[in-house]
C-alpha cells in the first residue's frame, strides 16, 4: 500500500492503530501534541522504607504543589493523576482543550501515552453481551485481543470469571494478593455456590501489569510506589510500544502538534492545526486519516473540521460508585507493606432480576499518601490519625461500575468560542443490585453500608464513549461504519472510544485498543 | 513554642513545634490556597487562628457544620506537609498489631467528637 496514513493522537488507541498498520508492513505518521516530562525520581526499594528515611515533599506534593490539587481546588482527580511526577499527564489541557461543564469532571491528556500513562491497566475482552447493539461481535475482535495481550503483557487466572472475561491461555502468572483480598477470596471460594446464586463472582482482575519480565520490561516489585512514580515499567503504558516502533523505524511520529481540523483539496485529505511550542501553523496532506485523539478530543475534532457550533452530540461515561470495605478482622493490624496497590480481585454481579451486569473492582490502598483518609472519618483531627494509623490498614476500596447506553448519555458541543460544553445529568443507579453485593460481602468478611456507598460525578470514570455511534447504515455525519470511517468522509476513521455507542461495565480501554487495530488491518487490506 | 498560624496549625494537629521546612512550606502555599477565598473569609479565618486556642476543636465543628472552608483547607494542606516528613512516619503507619489499642480508640470517638464539637461550637459563637 503506497497511501499516506496519518494517525491522530499517540495514546492507547493511536498506538494500537499504529500496530495493525506495522503488521501489514505500512509505515503510518503518528501526530501527537505528545508531552513529556524528564522528571524521573531515583526513589528505590519499598516506599515504607523510602519514607522512614526521606522528606516525601517532591514525590507527593511538588514545587508546584500538584499534589494538593484536590485540597486546593475542590477537584477530584484520581490520585496518581495528582502525583507531580505524574502531573504532566494531563497538564496544559485546560488551555489546550478548555472543557466547559457544571457536573461532568472530564479529564483529558496531551501526553505520549495518554491517560494510559496513568491507568489502573484493568485489560478486559468484550463478548457479544458486552458489545449489546454495537454492529460488531466479539470474535472478530479476537485476533486483536490476542496479538496485543501478548503486546501488553496481561497478568491474570482462568477461574470464576472466566465467563464473563473469557479463558485466555496467554495470561501471566496473577498477582500475590494482599492479605485482605486473600482473606475476602478464601471466605468467596469456601461458599461460592451459595454467592453465585445471588449473582456475585469474584476472581483474579486481568491487567496490564506485568509478574513476569516481558519484552523487556522488569515484574512488578510490590514496592508500592504505583501511584507516585511516572513510567513504571511493570505497568503497560502505550509509550512503550510507541518508543519502541520509532527506534525500530517502523512508524513516523511527530509531536508538539495540537492538530484543528481537516478539510479537503484535490481528493486529498489537508489537516490543519499549529505546533504548541510557538504557535506557528501545522500542515499536512494525507490520503487517509485516523482520528484517535481520545473520545472528547475526537470530538473536537470532528465539530471543527465541519465548523459545527449547534449539534448535541451524545457522550458516555459508566456509572460509578464508590464503595469503601472495612475488614474487622484486620483492625488495628499493622499495613500490608507489601501488598501490590492496586486492582487485586473483581467482582462480577450477574442476576437474572437484574438488567445489568455490573463490575467491580476491588482495589488496595497501599499506595497512595495516607492523607487521602484525612477527614473520611467524621472525627476530629487528632483522632482522625489515629484512625489513618489504625483502620486505614483494615480498608478496601471497590470501585462498581455500571453499564452505559444512549438513553443514559450526556451532550457534548462545541461552543462559539472554541471550547466544549458537557452536560450530564447525575445517573440514577439500580440500587437493589448492590444490596445483595453488600451482603455478599459482609458473608466475605467486608463489612460496608449503603449509606457509606458514594456516587462519583459524572466524568469520574474517565471511560468516555459514544459520541459517533458505529452502525451497520450510516445516515448521520456523526456516525461511523463498522470499519470506524465516518459518514460521506471517506478516508477519515474514528478510532477511539467515539464509535461505542454502549458501553459495559467492563473497563472499555482493551476494546477500544483492540477495536483500532481491527480498523487499521482491515484498511491495509483494503477492506 | 513557635508562634503564628502555621504552627498553632501543625502544633493542634500534630502536638509538637513545626520542622522550618514545613513551616515555609506551608507559608509559599498560602496565596494558592487562599486565592479561592473572599476578603471575608480570610478576615474570619484570621480571626480564627488568632483568637481560639483549639484549632483542631474550631476545625471539627466547621466541618460538621460545613463552614470556615479556608480553615478546613489548611488543616488538609497541613495533614500533606506532614506526612511527608519521615519524623512523622509513626504518626501515620502502624507496624504493629493493636487491636485493643484501635477498639480503645473507637470508644473515644463519642466522647471526643461531642466535647471537641462543643468547645469548637461555642468558641467559634463567642470569639467569632
Ligand atoms: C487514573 C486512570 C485510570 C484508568 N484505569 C483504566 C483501567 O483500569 N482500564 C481501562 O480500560 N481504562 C482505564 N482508564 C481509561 C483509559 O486510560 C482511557 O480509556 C484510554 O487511555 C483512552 O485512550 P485513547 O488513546 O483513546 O485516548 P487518550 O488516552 O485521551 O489519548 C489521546 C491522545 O491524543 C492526543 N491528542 C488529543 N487531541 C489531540 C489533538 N487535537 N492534536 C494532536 N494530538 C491530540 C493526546 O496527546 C494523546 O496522546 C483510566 C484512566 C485514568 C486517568
Amino acid at each position: 500500500m503506497k497511501k499516506e496514513i496519518v494517525i491522530i493522537g499517540g495514546g492507547a488507541s493511536g498506538v494500537s492503530a499504529a500496530l495493525g498498520f506495522v503488521n501489514r508492513g505500512i509505515t503510518p505518521t503518528i501526530i501527537d501534541v505528545g508531552m513529556r516530562t524528564d522528571r524521573k525520581h531515583q526513589a528505590v526499594g519499598n516506599q515504607y522504607d523510602y519514607r522512614k528515611e526521606n522528606d516525601l515533599h517532591d514525590l507527593m506534593i511538588g514545587d508546584d504543589l500538584e499534589g494538593l490539587s484536590n485540597v486546593i481546588d475542590g477537584s477530584s482527580l484520581p490520585p496518581k493523576l495528582t502525583s507531580p511526577l505524574n502531573n504532566y499527564i494531563i497538564s496544559g489541557s485546560e488551555v489546550l482543550s478548555p472543557i466547559r461543564s457544571s457536573n461532568f469532571s472530564a479529564v483529558q491528556s496531551f501526553a505520549t501515552g495518554g491517560l494510559a500513562a496513568a491507568w489502573g491497566a484493568g485489560l478486559y475482552r468484550y463478548n457479544d453481551e458486552d458489545l449489546g447493539n454495537l454492529p460488531l461481535r466479539s470474535d472478530s475482535l479476537e485476533p486483536y485481543y490476542d496479538f496485543l495481550s501478548n503486546e501488553i503483557g496481561i497478568s491474570g487466572k482462568n477461574d470464576d470469571l472466566s465467563q464473563f472475561f473469557g479463558e485466555n491461555n496467554t495470561l501471566l502468572p496473577p498477582f500475590k494478593l494482599s492479605n485482605k483480598a486473600e482473606h475476602l477470596y478464601n471466605n468467596y471460594l469456601k461458599r461460592k455456590k451459595k454467592f453465585n446464586r445471588n449473582g456475585v463472582f469474584i476472581g483474579y482482575p486481568r491487567l496490564g501489569v506485568l509478574t513476569r519480565d516481558h519484552m523487556g520490561r522488569k515484574k512488578c516489585d510490590y514496592s508500592n510506589f504505583e501511584t507516585w512514580l511516572n513510567d513504571i515499567p511493570w505497568i503497560y503504558n502505550p509509550t512503550h510500544s510507541l518508543d519502541r516502533l520509532v527506534k525500530e523505524g517502523k512508524i513516523k511520529y511527530i509531536s508538539g502538534i495540537l492538530l484543528d481540523s481537516w478539510g479537503r483539496k484535490d481528493g486529498e485529505i489537508i489537516i490543519e492545526g499549529k505546533n504548541i511550542h510557538d504557535g506557528s501553523p501545522f500542515r499536512k496532506n494525507t490520503d487517509i486519516l485516523l482520528i484517535a485523539a481520545g473520545t472528547i478530543n475526537t470530538t473536537k475534532l470532528v465539530l471543527r473540521s465541519k465548523k459545527d457550533t449547534k449539534s448535541r452530540l451524545p457522550i458516555l461515561d459508566n456509572p460509578l460508585l464508590q464503595v469503601p470495605l472495612i475488614f474487622p478482622a484486620f483492625l488495628g493490624s499493622p499495613l500490608d507493606r507489601s501488598a501490590f496497590g492496586m486492582t487485586n480481585l473483581n467482582l462480577i454481579f450477574k442476576s437474572p432480576e437484574s438488567k445489568k451486569t455490573l463490575q467491580g473492582s476491588i482495589i488496595e490502598l497501599t499506595s497512595p499518601p495516607r492523607s487521602l483518609f484525612f477527614e473520611r472519618f467524621p472525627v476530629s483531627s487528632v483522632l482522625n490519625l489515629k484512625m489513618i494509623k489504625m483502620v486505614s490498614p483494615s480498608l478496601l476500596a471497590m470501585f462498581l461500575y455500571y453499564p452505559s447506553s444512549p438513553d443514559e448519555a450526556g451532550s457534548i458541543r462545541l461552543t462559539n468560542s472554541n471550547e466544549l460544553e458537557i452536560e450530564q445529568k447525575d445517573y440514577v443507579t439500580e440500587r437493589a443490585p448492590v444490596k445483595k453485593i453488600v451482603r455478599a460481602l459482609f458473608r466475605m468478611g467486608a463489612w460496608t453500608h449503603p449509606l457509606i456507598i458514594q456516587q462519583s460525578k459524572p466524568g469520574y470514570a474517565i471511560h468516555y464513549a459514544g459520541t459517533i455511534p458505529m452502525k451497520t447504515d450510516t445516515t448521520s455525519e456523526y456516525e461511523s461504519s463498522i470499519n470506524g470511517e465516518l459518514h460521506k468522509e471517506p478516508g477519515v476513521y474514528i478510532v477511539d472510544g467515539a464509535p461505542f455507542s454502549h458501553i459495559s461495565a467492563k473497563n472499555l480501554s482493551f476494546t477500544i485498543m483492540a477495536n483500532a487495530m481491527r480498523i487499521a488491518d482491515n484498511i491495509s487490506k483494503g477492506n | 513554642m513557635k508562634n503564628g498560624e502555621a504552627a498553632k496549625i501543625y502544633r493542634s494537629i500534630f502536638r509538637k513545634d513545626i520542622p522550618d521546612i514545613v513551616q515555609q512550606r506551608f507559608e509559599n502555599s498560602s496565596p494558592k490556597v487562599e486565592s479561592a477565598f473572599t476578603e471575608n473569609d480570610l478576615s474570619k479565618y484570621r480571626k480564627i487562628i488568632d483568637r481560639i486556642s483549639d484549632l483542631a476543636a474550631a476545625e471539627y465543628t466547621s466541618r460538621i457544620t460545613g463552614t470556615n472552608q479556608l480553615l478546613i483547607k489548611k488543616f488538609q494542606v497541613m495533614i500533606y506537609l506532614g506526612e511527608c516528613m519521615p519524623e512523622n512516619y509513626n504518626i501515620f503507619i502502624n507496624e504493629k498489631k493493636g487491636l485493643v489499642r484501635t477498639l480503645f480508640l473507637f470508644t473515644t470517638i463519642p466522647f471526643n467528637s461531642v466535647y471537641k464539637f462543643t468547645k469548637g461550637f461555642l468558641a467559634l459563637k463567642i470569639k467569632i
